[in-house]
């Protein structure tokens, strides 16, 4: 298990994000508080805990060994789609392809993940 | 119609460094304009408005691609569709048929822009030899001088994105194609491959998996485009290539580096000549044949160009899948396997293969 939060890599954690039996997540104190001073108002939306995940991913600048690993994002809507271009993410899923530059956006908890899983070394 | 008039690609015209062991090797850059849908999802208006974009950033950046030759996929015949694959102008999704697309050529030859492939701009360099660094230099000068009069799809916490997930963040891909003949015939080859992953890399059968049915041609590559800056992938690429190379002409060394190992590869290739001057042969023979061929001219056996040799790979390689394609592909695979035939026959007449 991660010895140190998976943002800044350096302090020891206070806490563990974990989604199901999945291996958790460590956040030190600082950056959970930064995290929380930046969404305090997004307890109640409906992707909330996929948020997390995607803001923390986003803090650590990718550093991919010390994140999760094999994350599955179960609670995106299938039915989501990209308003620039209308890619769903039913589409994404099944094509494997973008449509456009927002579709980063808008997929962002499946995309960060899977281009971590991308880049996990195979040895 | 005239034959298309394309400028002989620089991997085919000119000897590079490493060449006894290192084909070409490549850097290509995939760039999306912002804003805009990626081609595939794109209406055709939207395709051509970017077509124009990129057409004039390319004419306004200056450099080679300002004054390059501009070709649009619609004016194409099958045949030219071909001669731009062979000589790697192209790759096989920018002929599958599709509104506005276009390919820029410089007259140098080692450079080329997609418009409107899998993503807005495939830019790629092409080096005989192994020239990471060259190849990514050529490639990101003609990037910088385009974003001049483009704005690029970015995001600060990916980089570059682009169609495909494998190639959001630098949006590089460098590969260096090898020959690895020494190795498999040692059975090293598996061991020296795993030991180059260690860079990050991949590396895979340029025509299938295993050294049997390529020909020993391998390809080596970053496995990613994300998580790495742009200078990094380059050395990567280029550590893992030298490893192999060191690694191939040790095998060679041990196979050949005496007379009694000549005097086998002169036996082997004269048995070899012999199934040449007969009929037909099979794609994945004459895959294998030119990968003897090219082995015995980078060791001084028989006398041939290793420039000439490159071409040879692809000929053949195009050839192996004949039997899966359309009857028009089926033919032109059968005319490039006569056409590679009469190379190889020329090449071989006037050798003497015994003392």
């Amino acid at each position: 298990m991660n010895k140190n939060c998976c943002v800044c890599g350096v302090r020891a954690p206070i806490l563990r994000i974990q989604r199901n039996a999945e291996p958790p997540i460590p956040v030190c104190e600082k950056c959970a508080e930064t995290w929380l001073s930046h969404h305090t108002q997004s307890r109640n939306h409906p992707h909330f805990h996929t948020s997390i995940l995607s803001f923390f991913l986003s803090l650590a600048h990718l550093r991919p060994r010390s994140a999760i690993i094999n994350y599955q994002p179960s609670t995106i809507n299938y039915q989501l789609s990209c308003p620039s271009c209308r890619l769903t993410y039913a589409e994404f899923s099944e094509i494997g392809l973008t449509g456009c530059d927002n579709c980063y956006n808008v997929f962002e908890a499946a995309i960060l993940p899977a281009l971590i899983q991308l880049c996990e070394p195979t040895t | 119609m005239p034959p298309l008039n394309t400028p002989v690609p620089a991997w085919l015209r000119y000897p590079g460094p490493d060449q006894d062991v290192v084909l070409s090797t490549r850097c290509r850059i995939a760039r999306n304009i912002a804003g805009m849908p990626f081609p595939w999802r794109a209406s055709e208006l939207q395709r051509k408005s970017a077509a124009e974009a990129i057409l004039d950033g390319a004419h306004r950046g200056g450099g080679p691609l300002s004054r390059a030759k501009s070709l649009h996929a619609d004016n194409l015949t099958e045949e030219d569709f071909e001669t731009l694959e062979s000589r790697r102008y192209t790759t096989r999704d920018w002929s599958v048929p599709g509104s506005y697309k276009f390919v820029l050529i410089p007259l140098s030859g080692d450079l080329s822009l997609l418009i409107n492939e899998e993503d807005h701009i495939r830019l790629q360099a092409i080096l005989p030899g192994l020239q990471a660094e060259a190849a990514a230099e050529l490639a990101r000068d003609a990037e910088v001088r385009v974003s001049r009069s483009i704005d690029y799809a970015i995001d600060e916490r990916i980089g570059y994105l682009t169609s495909s997930l494998s190639n959001a963040g630098t949006g590089a891909r460098m590969s260096v194609l090898l020959h690895l003949a020494g190795l498999g015939r040692i059975q090293m080859l598996e061991a020296t491959l795993q030991a180059s992953l260690q860079t990050g890399c991949t590396v895979r059968g340029l025509f299938g998996e295993g050294s049997e049915g390529t020909g020993a041609f391998f390809q080596v590559s970053n496995k990613c485009a994300f998580g790495l800056e742009f200078r990094q992938i380059v050395d990567r690429v280029g550590a893992s290539a030298r490893y192999l190379v060191q690694a191939e002409r040790s095998a060679r060394e041990k196979l050949f580096g005496d007379e009694k190992g000549l005097k086998r590869l002169r036996e082997e290739l004269n048995r070899a000549a012999g199934l040449l001057f007969t009929n037909d042969v099979a794609p994945d023979d004459l895959l294998r044949q030119v990968s003897l061929f090219r082995l015995a001219a980078a060791e001084g056996v028989i006398e041939g160009d290793l420039t000439d040799a490159s071409e040879w790979v692809y000929l053949a390689g195009s050839c192996v899948d004949v039997d899966r394609g359309s009857a028009a592909e089926r033919f032109q695979s059968i005319r490039r396997s006569a056409a590679l035939r009469r190379h190889l026959r020329a090449l071989l007449e006037g050798q003497e293969l015994y003392e």
